[in-house]
C-alpha cells in the first residue's frame, strides 16, 4: 500500500518548508499565493485544547504548512469554542468535533499528526493511542504520570517510529540555549551547580465534595478522569491546571514547572539522556533547596523561591527560570528576559555565536512546533523527543517520591530504580483506571 | 463506566461533604508500628461502611506497603465494581508471587471492563503463568477485554505468548487485527530485548505478511530490520531505494537510531542515486549521524544537483563538522545561487572548531572585495579574535564596503589593546565608520563586570554619628554574586538601626578606579559607569594634540563615549579653542554629556547661552543626567527644581519624567505625581511613578499606596495597570503565618 495523499515524499520535498528553513521548499510545493498546496500539508487533530493547548492551536495554525481538522474534549464548551477558532481561521465549517478519543482516532484516519493537551492523567495514555495508530505526537508536558508511563511511551514511539516532542518549548528558545551552550562548552569553567525554578510542592489526596454530575453531552465526568482513579464530580477540579495539578490522582507534583527547568538543566550539564543520582530529603515540606547530584557531582537545586524581590536580589525575575554555575561564571535566565544575565558582559557577546552554532551544529530551528513539523517530514527524533522528555519526568517523578516518602534516595538511571529502596521502587507505576491501559 | 451516580450517592451517605483533607504516606519507620499501620491499612481497605475516600486511599498506601497478607484482602476486592480498580492499584506493584495467583484467579470472576482491568495488570506483572487464559480471551466478545489481552500477551512476550498471539492474527479481522497485530510486536520486541533474535525476526515477518494497516506493518518492518542485527543493513537500504513510501520513512526513522558504520557507508554510497526529494532526507541523515567518512558523497550532493539538495547537503556540513569541507563551503558561499550562498555563509558562520576560524580568517585577504566582505562578516559572527591584525589591516581597504565592514566588525569585537590602531585609523581615514567603531570601543571599556568591582568597605545604619553596622562581607557577597548594584534595604544588611533612618555608604574599585558613594535606605548605589578606563581616555586625549580637525571633532565626540573626568577636562578645554568647528563640536559634547559632573555647565548654557540650540541642547542633557543612577536624592532634587523651571514644552517634560523613572526615593514620587493630571504626558507620568514606586515599597509602603491607587485611577494601559496593582498589593501587610 502507498501512501497517497499524504504522500511522504511529497511532504519531503517540503521538509522544512517552514520559514526556519525557507531552502527546502521547492516551487512546486508552492501555491501561487504562496501557501502550500492542502494536498501536501500536515494534516492535525488536537485532544483536550485548553488555556496551554490553545496557545499551541493557535501557532499551529499560523504555519501554512498545517491543516488542523478535528478537535476531541470531554468539555463541549471548549469543543464548541476551538471548532469556532478553526473554522474562522480557514473560513470554513471544516472542523470536526469529538467527544471521546478513542472513536476521534478510529474514525479520522486522513491525520498525520496529534497536539495532545489534556490534563497530565491523559497525556501518555493518549500519546500512546495516537501513535498505535500510526500518528505523530505533539504532547504537552509533564508527559508522563509516573516511570513506568515514561518507559511505556519511549516503547510505543520507538516501537511504531513515531515522531513524539513533549512541550518543553524552552529547549527551542534562544536565550535558554545561549545559557545551555555556555555551560556546554566550558565558558562557564567546570559547571558545579545548576538551579531549577519549581512551583511549590503539592500531591494532595483529599476529594472536593461531591456535586451532581453534569449532563455528559456538556462534560462527560467519566472521561474526563480517565485513566485515574475515581471520585466524585466537582467543578472546582476544572478550572485549567491550577484547579487539578495539585492532587496525586491528577497532577506530577514538581514537574509543573520541573518538566521544563530540571529538563533544562539536564540540558545544560548534558545528561538529557540520564537523571540525577542521588536526592536529599530537606526535613521539610516547603521542599525549597531541594538538593540532588549527578553521577560526576554536579549538583542541581531546585527552588521555589529565588524571584528577585525588593530589596533582595534574587535568580532570576520571571517564571521557569534557571541559573548554572561554574568555576569561571554563571548565567541566569527565565521567561520574559531580553537577554540572559550573567557573570561577564564578555559571555553576553557570544550570544549569537553560541546560538548560531547550536543551529548550524544541531540543524534545528530555534522555534519549538517547527522542530516537531520537521520530524514529522522527515523523521528525525525531536529535540524534546519521547527519551528526552522520559528522562528529565525520571527526575521530577524520583524527587516526588522523595518528597512523599521523606527520605534520602538513591536512583539507578541505567536500571531506571532506587537502590535499596523497595517501596520507593513500587512508585515508579499506578495502575490505571479499567479500560484504560499504556 | 456507565454511569457512576449509585457511586456518588454511596460517597455523598459517608459524610464525603465533611471530609478532610487525607494525610498520606505518613509512613511510621519503627517497623512495629508501620506492621499496626498496614495493619489499619488493611482493616479500612475491606471495610465496605467506610468513606470510599478512606478505602481508596488505603489501597493507595498498600501499593508501596502491602505484603503478602494485604494479597487476599486486596484479591478479594477485584470483583467489586467500586473498589476493583483501586484493589489492582494496590496489588499490581506488590512483589509477593500470590498476587499472580490472585490475578489469575480472578480472570474467571469479572467480565467486562473489570476483566480488562486484571488482564492489564497480570501484564504488568508479566505472569508467565497466565498465558494460556489469557489465549482464550483473545476471542471474547468483548473489545476491551482482546485489546487487554493482546497487550497482556505482548508484555509477557514468551515464546508460548508469542505462539498465541501469532495463531490469533492468523484469524483475526477489524479492529482485533489492530489489537493482535499491536501485541504480536509487543512480544516480538520482547524477544528480542530477551535475546531470542530468530523467534523474535519470524514474528515481524509474520506482521509484515498479515492484512494488517499500514502503519502496523511499518512497524513490524522496523522491528524486523533491527532483529535481523548487521543483516538489517541490507534491509533498511531496500527500503531506502524502493518505491514504497511508508517504508522510506521507517528506514529514515531507523537511520536517526541505528548507529551501525555499514548503514552510514550504504547511505552514503546510495544518496546520490536517490531522487532528490529522498535525497534531502537520507543527507539529513547523514548529518546528524557525523561521520566524516560520509563527507565526500554529502559534498558531492552539495556541489551540484537542484538547489534544495545542494542546500540539505550544505546544512549536513556543519554537522559533520569535517574541517576538510571548508574550502567547499568558502567557494560555494558565493555561489550564484542565492540560496545555496546564504546557507553556505550560515554553515561557515556555525562550523564548528578553530580551523574554521583560521580558514575564514585567511579569506580576508582574498582577491575579491565581495569574499572579503563576506569574510570580514564571518569573522565578526564567529568572533575569531586572533582575527583583529588583519580586521585592522583590511579596514584601511581601498575597497569602501570591505573598509566598512571591517570597522563594524572592529566596533563590535576590539579591545582596549586595539584603541592606539584604532584611534590611527581614524586620525587616517577620518570616516563615520571609523568614529562609530571606536566610540563602541571606549563605551564597552567603561562597562564594569561583577568581577571589576571590588567592595573595600560598606556601613549601613544611623550615619553619620548613630548606631551602624560594617556589612562590608554581605555587599562583597551580593556584588559577587553578579549584582551591579546595591539597594541600601534592611533586606539586603539587616536593621542595626530601628526606626532610625538609615544610609548606606560604600567604598569600591571599579576597573581600577576608587570611588565611595553614601545613599539613603531604599536607595541605589549603582556600579555602572561610575568612570571610564583609564587606558582608554588617555589614549583618546593623547591625540588631540596631533590630530587634524575632523580628526579632533571626532574624538571629542568620542570622550563622550569614554566618559570620565580627564575626558570631560579635555572637553571643557576645547570648549574655549580657537577653531570655532572644535569650539562648536566641544559645547555639543558638553550638552550631551551622559552622567551628571557637566551637570553645571548644562545649567548654565541652558540659562545663558546666547545660542538657541544649545540652550535647549543643554537643557535636554540637563534633565537626562538627572537619571544618573550615581546622583544621590538631594542632587537629583535639586536639579529637578531646576530643570522645571526652565522647562517649557512637553518633550523636555517626558524627558524628565523619563529621566526620574530611574530614581527610589519618595521626593522624586512626589514630584512624577505631580504630572498625572497633565492628559498629554499621563502615561508617561504613571509609568515614571510605577517604576520609583517598585523599588521603594520596602522602605516607604505608605507613600507608594497611595501614588498607586492615585495611578489606578488614572490610566488605562494594561502593562502599568498591572505592575501598578502588583505594587500597591505589596503595600498590604502579610497575613501571619500560621503556626
Amino acid at each position: 500500500m502507498k501512501i497517497n495523499r499524504r504522500d511522504f515524499l511529497k511532504q519531503t520535498l517540503l521538509a522544512s518548508a517552514s520559514v526556519a528553513a525557507p531552502n527546502l521548499i521547492p516551487a512546486s510545493a508552492l501555491g501561487r499565493d504562496g501557501a502550500v498546496a492542502p494536498s501536501e500539508r500536515i494534516v492535525m487533530g488536537g485532544i483536550g485544547i485548553g488555556g496551554r493547548g490553545g496557545y499551541d492551536l493557535s501557532v499551529l495554525l499560523q504555519e501554512p504548512e498545517v491543516q488542523f481538522v478535528a478537535v476531541c474534549e470531554v468539555k463541549k464548551a471548549r469543543r464548541d469554542a476551538v471548532k469556532q477558532l478553526v473554522d474562522q481561521t480557514y473560513n470554513n465549517q471544516g472542523c470536526a468535533t469529538f467527544r471521546d478519543m478513542r472513536e476521534f482516532i478510529a474514525q479520522r484516519r486522513d491525520l498525520d499528526a496529534m497536539l495532545i493537551a489534556t490534563g497530565d492523567r491523559w497525556h501518555t495514555p493518549a500519546s500512546i493511542l495516537a501513535m498505535q495508530a500510526g500518528l505523530d505526537v505533539f504532547c504537552e508536558k509533564p508527559s508522563a504520570m509516573s516511570v513506568a508511563e515514561g518507559q511505556a511511551l519511549v516503547a510505543t514511539a520507538r516501537r511504531y517510529g513515531r515522531i513524539f516532542q513533549s512541550g518543553i518549548q524552552r529547549l527551542s528558545e534562544a536565550n535558554f540555549v545561549f545559557a545551555d551552550q555556555l555551560a556546554r562548552t566550558g565558558r562557564l569553567g567546570k559547571v558545579h551547580t545548576v538551579y531549577a525554578h519549581l512551583l511549590p510542592f503539592q500531591m494532595k489526596t483529599d476529594w472536593l465534595p461531591a456535586e451532581p454530575e453534569p449532563d455528559p453531552n456538556e462534560l462527560n465526568w467519566n472521561l474526563w478522569l480517565g485513566p485515574a482513579p475515581w471520585r466524585p464530580y466537582n467543578r472546582g477540579y476544572l478550572g485549567g491546571c491550577g484547579a487539578w495539578l495539585n492532587y496525586y490522582d491528577f497532577g506530577t507534583g514538581v514537574a509543573g514547572w520541573g518538566s521544563h527547568t530540571i529538563c533544562q538543566c539536564q540540558s545544560g550539564v548534558d545528561a538529557l539522556d540520564s537523571s540525577p543520582v542521588a536526592y536529599e530529603y530537606p526535613g521539610r515540606e516547603d521542599f525549597d533547596f531541594f538538593t540532588c547530584r549527578f553521577a560526576n557531582g554536579i549538583t542541581l537545586v531546585l527552588n521555589t523561591e529565588g524571584w528577585s524581590k525588593p530589596g533582595v536580589r534574587g535568580m532570576w525575575h520571571g517564571s521557569c527560570g534557571v541559573r548554572y554555575e561554574g568555576t569561571e561564571g554563571w548565567v541566569s535566565v527565565a521567561d520574559g528576559y531580553q537577554r540572559p544575565e550573567v557573570s561577564s558582559p564578555a559571555l553576553l557577546r557570544e550570544f549569537d555565536k553560541l546560538v548560531r552554532g547550536y543551529q548550524e551544529q544541531s540543524g534545528r530551528p530555534l522555534h519549538h512546533i517547527r522542530d516537531f513539523l520537521r520530524g514529522v517530514r522527515t523523521r528525525r527524533p525531536c529535540v524534546a523527543n519521547e527519551m528526552v522528555m522520559h528522562r528529565a519526568m525520571s527526575t521530577n517523578h524520583v524527587t516526588n517520591i522523595c518528597m512523599l516518602l521523606k527520605r534520602n534516595m538513591r536512583w539507578d538511571p541505567a536500571k531506571e530504580e532506587f537502590i535499596g529502596d523497595a517501596e520507593a521502587n513500587r512508585m515508579r507505576t499506578r495502575a490505571t483506571r479499567e479500560p484504560w491501559h499504556v | 463506566m456507565k454511569n457512576m451516580k449509585w457511586m456518588l450517592v454511596t460517597v455523598a451517605a459517608a459524610g464525603l461533604m465533611t471530609l478532610p483533607s487525607q494525610a498520606q504516606w505518613n509512613i511510621p519507620a519503627d517497623p512495629a508500628a508501620k506492621k499496626e499501620y498496614v495493619a489499619k491499612l488493611l482493616a479500612t481497605a475491606q471495610k465496605a461502611d467506610a468513606p470510599l475516600i478512606e478505602r481508596f486511599a488505603a489501597c493507595r498506601e498498600l501499593s508501596v506497603l502491602g505484603d503478602k497478607n494485604a494479597v487476599p484482602v486486596l484479591a478479594a476486592l477485584l470483583t467489586d465494581e467500586k473498589m476493583s480498580h483501586m484493589a489492582r492499584y494496590g496489588l499490581e506493584p506488590n512483589p509477593d508471587p500470590s498476587v499472580d495467583a490472585a490475578l489469575r484467579d480472578a480472570l474467571g470472576k469479572v467480565k467486562g471492563r473489570l476483566l480488562a482491568g486484571v488482564i492489564s495488570s497480570i501484564g504488568v506483572r508479566r505472569d508467565a503463568k497466565a498465558v494460556e487464559p489469557l489465549a482464550k480471551l483473545l476471542c471474547d466478545a468483548d473489545a476491551d477485554v482482546v485489546c487487554a489481552a493482546a497487550a497482556s500477551l505482548g508484555r509477557i512476550g514468551n515464546l508460548a505468548a508469542a505462539a498465541a498471539l501469532e495463531k490469533a492474527l492468523a484469524s483475526a479481522s477489524g479492529a482485533n487485527l489492530n489489537v493482535i497485530a499491536d501485541g504480536c510486536i509487543r512480544a516480538a520486541d520482547a524477544l528480542l530485548a530477551a535475546g531470542k533474535r530468530d523467534k523474535a525476526t519470524a514474528l515481524y515477518d509474520c506482521v509484515r505478511a498479515a492484512k494488517a494497516p499500514r502503519h502496523i506493518r511499518m512497524a513490524a518492518t522496523r522491528g524486523a530490520i533491527l532483529a535481523r542485527g548487521p543483516a538489517g543493513v541490507a534491509m533498511l537500504m531496500e527500503q531506502v531505494k524502493g518505491d514504497d513510501n511508508a517504508m522510506f520513512a521507517v528506514a529514515m526513522r531507523l537511520a536517526h537510531e541505528m548507529r551501525d558504520a555499514k548503514l552510514t557507508q550504504a547511505l552514503a554510497a546510495e544518496v546520490g542515486k536517490l531522487a532528490p526529494e529522498k535525497q534531502i532526507v537520507v543527507l539529513q541523515a547523514l548529518g546528524d549521524r557525523k561521520d566524516t567518512a560520509t563527507v565526500p558523497a554529502v559534498l558531492a550532493a552539495a556541489k551540484t544537483g537542484p538547489a534544495n539538495v545542494r542546500v540539505a547537503a550544505i546544512r549536513a556540513l556543519p554537522q559533520i563538522g569535517c574541517p576538510s569541507c571548508l574550502a567547499s563551503l568558502v567557494t560555494m558561499a558565493s555561489d550564484a545561487d542565492a540560496d545555496v550562498a546564504a546557507t553556505a555563509q550560515a554553515a561557515l558562520a556555525g562550523f564548528p572548531g578553530k580551523e574554521a576560524d583560521a580558514t575564514i580568517a585567511n579569506l580576508m585577504s582574498a582577491q575579491d572585495a565581495k569574499t572579503r566582505c563576506t569574510a570580514i562578516d564571518l569573522v565578526g559572527q564567529r568572533r575569531v579574535a586572533n582575527a583583529m591584525p588583519a580586521l585592522l589591516k583590511a579596514a584601511e581597504d581601498a575597497d569602501k564596503q570591505v573598509s566598512v565592514a571591517s570597522f563594524k566588525v572592529l566596533g563590535d569585537m576590539a579591545g582596549a589593546k586595539e584603541i592606539p590602531a584604532m584611534i590611527a585609523l581614524l586620525t587616517k581615514t577620518q570616516s563615520a565608520s571609523a568614529e562609530n567603531a571606536l566610540s563602541a570601543v571606549c563605551a564597552r571599556q567603561a562597562e564594569p563586570a561583577a568581577g571589576s568591582v571590588v567592595i573595600k568597605k560598606a556601613v549601613y545604619g544611623a550615619l553619620p554619628e548613630g548606631p551602624s553596622a560594617e556589612v562590608t562581607k554581605k555587599a562583597a557577597e551580593l556584588v559577587k554574586s553578579g549584582t551591579l548594584s546595591l539597594e541600601a534595604t534592611n533586606g539586603n544588611f539587616g536593621d542595626p538601626a530601628p526606626k532610625k533612618p538609615k544610609k548606606l555608604s560604600v567604598d569600591y574599585v571599579v576597573n581600577g578606579v576608587a570611588a565611595s558613594k553614601t545613599v539613603a535606605e531604599g536607595e541605589t548605589i549603582t556600579f555602572t559607569a561610575v568612570t571610564a578606563s583609564p587606558a582608554c581616555v588617555d589614549a583618546l586625549c593623547g591625540a588631540m594634540a596631533q590630530a587634524p580637525v575632523p580628526a579632533k571633532q571626532a574624538l571629542l565626540r568620542i570622550l563622550r563615549s569614554a566618559g570620565g573626568p580627564k575626558a570631560l577636562a579635555v572637553v571643557r578645554t576645547a570648549t574655549n579653542d580657537a577653531n570655532a568647528e572644535i569650539k562648536d563640536t566641544a559645547t555639543r559634547v558638553l550638552c550631551d554629556w551622559t552622567t551628571a559632573e557637566a551637570a553645571d555647565e548644562q545649567l548654565a548654557l541652558a540659562k545663558t547661552s546666547p545660542n538657541k540650540t544649545y540652550k535647549v541642547l543643554a537643557l535636554r542633557g540637563y534633565i537626562r543626567a538627572i537619571g544618573d543612577a550615581n546622583l544621590d536624592a538631594a542632587k537629583r532634587q535639586a536639579m529637578c527644581k531646576e530643570a522645571t523651571a526652565l522647562i517649557q514644552g512637553d518633550a523636555e517634560k517626558r524627558l524628565l519624567l523619563s529621566a526620574l523613572s530611574n530614581a527610589s526615593d519618595a521626593d522624586s514620587l512626589a514630584m512624577v505625581m505631580s504630572h498625572l493630571e497633565n492628559p498629554a504626558i499621563k502615561d508617561e507620568a504613571c509609568l515614571a511613578a510605577v517604576s520609583i514606586s517598585e523599588r521603594l515599597v520596602a522602605s516607604n509602603p505608605a507613600v507608594v499606596a497611595d501614588a498607586m491607587r492615585k495611578v489606578v485611577k488614572a490610566t488605562q494601559n494594561q502593562g502599568i495597570l498591572r505592575r501598578a496593582r502588583k505594587a500597591l498589593g505589596q503595600t498590604r501587610p502579610k497575613p501571619a503565618a500560621k503556626k
